[in-house]
């Protein structure tokens, strides 16, 4: 197949095939990652800025590391805030950047919708790296590249997804392809932390994580961020553990070939026990891995798919 | 002075349509209503002849924001879109609180000198919520009613006390109704489209539980209340029961509450980040049928501006409105009545004869003896909302760079033209 489109900015917008497509790239990519030099010159002459609005580790050096293994040249731009309030606007940064004669944008913003934004008001390709609480496709499909690797088929997949969905991007990236691919996602969450409406998608909803964990494929735990106790969503961490963390008891319980995954950062003992995070059935550091194999995929595809 | 002969145009009533007549007006007033087109005059070559609208509800920003409006381009705006009367809204910065800011605001109508403004004073001080403003002497210095607008009365025992302190006379008190702690730091309704969106959403049920605790009070009070921008459903019907209680109730909706639902969100346009927020397909239905079936009392453009800069931000920086005064007769026309939803004498009552009725102003009613408040429309004409097209200073609102039909040509205050569009 060819690939069309100019920007990724959601899961959303892709079909089944083009998720297959970057996945399928995304492997040829990893081969090249494991060589010893890891260099193409897909990207050659090309300009990538990597415009993070909000803190990341793991994704800007994951893009910055594909688009350097692509042999692009790359500028990465971190800033807290951005708000009328407290200076230039996002759009004045953007088409500021973009005088400066760039190619491709990569942007991580807390507002949902910037990366659509963006996209509709410069040239570049943008690629979504998180809209706040909107979408994250990178992380979706490294996740789904992931799973892959031991999963054939996604149909009839019995996926868990466990911790807090209301608020995590990660997840509807997750649900949006899962339901393309036509998998049996389970959600579990406290219902503080569930959204009210889910019509539009076709899963189960289990509030008992014991239940919920039996007999799942595919076990995706989210990162349990703190400032929900201070608004109010769930009364304290412990409580929290002890009803929705996957334990090292309650990973005993699970199924013997199920997958554990995380997008990262983990909180050991929060919403996962360390030794689940390094167990055997643990494949968070593959993600991490197939990150950089996945987003040189994406970078090479939206630069039209051909080197130089 | 002020004498005027319209000729060759359609009148139109909230109860009647009678086509091909000649509206004589002398001294301001209608003098006679005949029929042909003997007499000299201007000719509106079959056009329509409304009666002038009068908007409940708007914001000019003056004082204190004049960068997204003042009082002279808002009056512009609104003769522009066929008004000759309107209410504004107290949430200046500072708050209109105080009978010095409303003798203000009566000098600033008396300039522009083409339009008549009824300010409503702030129900409390600076619109905190704690103590009730000095009503009276607002009152006379020509304050025409109050309200709370933007935050409303938080304060339950507060929002009694001004309501009862006012209620000796028979002012127009307009409430803004929003449960703050359930719409804090939400963006549009709570539902699929803000689950999908990753928008966060905002319960409808925010608005009729403030609904109710309102119009609890003034039922109680035994005193009139104005319920602005309904959204909802739910509102509606409360609305309907206390109706029957309480006579002195009546209730408004904007355009756009009427026109779009929330699923529009899915373009992450800020030009239609508004509160209260867009609702569901089926609130939509029940509040058009609420303006056919007379429960909505009058429909009110909540004129809200805010400058492109302001507004061509990340969607959870942009500011809540949507402008309304140049849009509001061009899209109720295109999208309710050329569809079929409503038809063009109810448009009439909702934007002139009621909301004049509640105001107990000049009738909106074209017959002989009425004050010559007019409005000529051409239903043919298609228009292009553009810069050009708006005269406030900002341009928020959803129909931009959209086409629409229904073209206000004339408005006329009190037998004066006080706008003509040019070609």
């Amino acid at each position: 197949m060819n690939w069309t489109k100019k920007h990724l900015l959601s899961i959303e917008e892709l079909t089944k095939q083009e998720i297959d497509f970057i996945i399928e790239n995304g492997f040829s990519f990893k081969d090249i990652l494991l060589r010893p030099i890891k260099k193409v010159p897909a990207l050659r002459g090309k300009t990538v800025v990597n415009l993070f609005f909000e803190p990341s580790t793991r994704t800007l050096v994951s893009f910055s590391l594909a688009e350097k293994h692509l042999s692009a040249d790359s500028v990465n731009v971190s800033t807290k805030t951005s708000s009328v309030m407290k200076g230039e606007s996002l759009l004045d940064t953007a088409k500021n950047i973009e005088s400066m004669k760039t190619d491709m944008v990569v942007i991580r913003h807390s507002s949902p919708g910037a990366a659509k934004f963006l996209s509709e008001r410069i040239n570049s390709n943008v690629i979504n790296a998180g809209d706040g609480t909107h979408e994250h496709p990178t992380q979706a499909l490294l996740d789904f590249m992931t799973i892959k690797e031991i999963y054939k088929d996604f149909k009839n997949l019995k996926v868990l997804i466990l911790g807090d969905i209301l608020h995590s991007r990660v997840a509807r990236s997750l649900l949006w392809g899962f339901s393309k691919y036509g998998s049996k996602v389970t959600l579990c969450a406290p219902p503080t932390l569930m959204p009210l409406y889910l019509n539009d998608f076709d899963v189960t909803i289990e509030y008992d994580i014991d239940k919920a964990i039996l007999d799942k494929d595919v076990i995706y735990i989210l990162r349990m961020q703190l400032e929900r106790q201070e608004k109010g969503l769930f009364p304290s961490l412990r409580e929290y553990v002890k009803e929705y963390s996957m334990t090292y008891e309650r990973y005993l319980r699970i199924k013997d070939r199920s997958i554990i995954m995380h997008p990262g950062p983990i909180n050991r003992g929060v919403e996962l026990d360390g030794n689940v995070a390094d167990s055997e059935k643990s494949v968070i550091l593959d993600q991490v891995t197939n990150g950089v194999a996945i987003r040189m995929a994406i970078l090479y595809l939206l630069n039209g798919g051909k080197n130089e | 002075m002020n004498n005027l002969v319209l000729k060759n145009c359609n009148i139109v009533n909230y109860d009647k349509i009678d086509k091909n007549k000649t509206v004589v007006i002398k001294n301001g007033i209608i003098t006679s209503i005949e029929n042909g087109n003997k007499q000299e005059g201007i000719d509106l070559k079959g056009k329509y002849l409304l009666p002038s609208f009068v908007d409940l509800h708007s914001h000019l920003r003056e004082p204190g924001e004049e960068f997204k409006e003042d009082i002279f381009t808002g009056c512009e705006a609104a003769l522009s879109g066929g008004y000759t009367s309107i209410v504004i809204m107290p949430n200046t910065k500072p708050p209109i609180d105080n009978p010095q800011s409303i003798t203000y605001i009566k000098k600033r109508e008396q300039e522009f000198g083409r339009i008549e403004i009824y300010p409503l004073g702030a129900l409390t001080k600076n619109m905190e919520s704690i103590e009730i403003t000095e009503m009276y002497d607002m009152l006379k210095s020509g304050a025409k009613g109050f309200s709370d607008d933007g935050s409303g009365t938080k304060n339950s025992r507060v929002f009694l006390n001004a309501l009862r302190y006012i209620s000796r006379f028979d002012t127009f008190v307009s409430v803004h109704c929003e449960d703050k702690n359930l719409t804090e730091g939400g963006q549009i309704n709570e539902s699929d489209v803000s689950i999908k969106t990753g928008l966060s959403g905002i319960p409808c049920i925010e608005e009729d539980i403030m609904v109710y605790r309102n119009l609890k009070i003034a039922t109680y009070l035994k005193t009139g209340l104005h319920i602005a921008h309904i959204s909802t459903k739910d509102t509606l019907s409360l609305i309907k029961d206390f109706k029957k209680k309480n006579k002195k109730i009546t209730c408004e909706v904007t355009p756009h509450h009427l026109i779009f639902d929330e699923s529009v969100h899915f373009m992450y346009d800020t030009n239609f980040k508004v509160k209260p927020s867009l609702k569901s397909k089926t609130d939509v239905e029940f509040l058009i049928k609420g303006i056919n079936d007379g429960h909505i009392d009058a429909i009110a453009t909540d004129h809200a501006p805010h400058q492109v800069y302001e507004k061509e931000v990340e969607f959870i920086y942009a500011p809540f409105g949507i402008i309304g005064f140049e849009t509001s007769f061009p899209s109720l026309y295109t999208n309710l009545v050329l569809k079929n939803k409503t038809d063009l004498k109810t448009i009439v009552k909702l934007l002139a004869y009621n909301p004049a009725k509640i105001l107990n102003i000049d009738e909106r009613y074209i017959k002989t003896g009425n004050v010559a408040n007019l409005t000529v429309v051409d239903l043919d004409k298609e228009i292009t909302v553009d810069r050009k097209f708006i005269r406030s200073k900002s341009i928020n609102t959803p129909f931009f760079n959209k086409k629409l039909f229904g073209s206000v040509e004339m408005t006329i205050l009190k037998g004066r033209i006080v706008f003509r569009r040019n070609e």
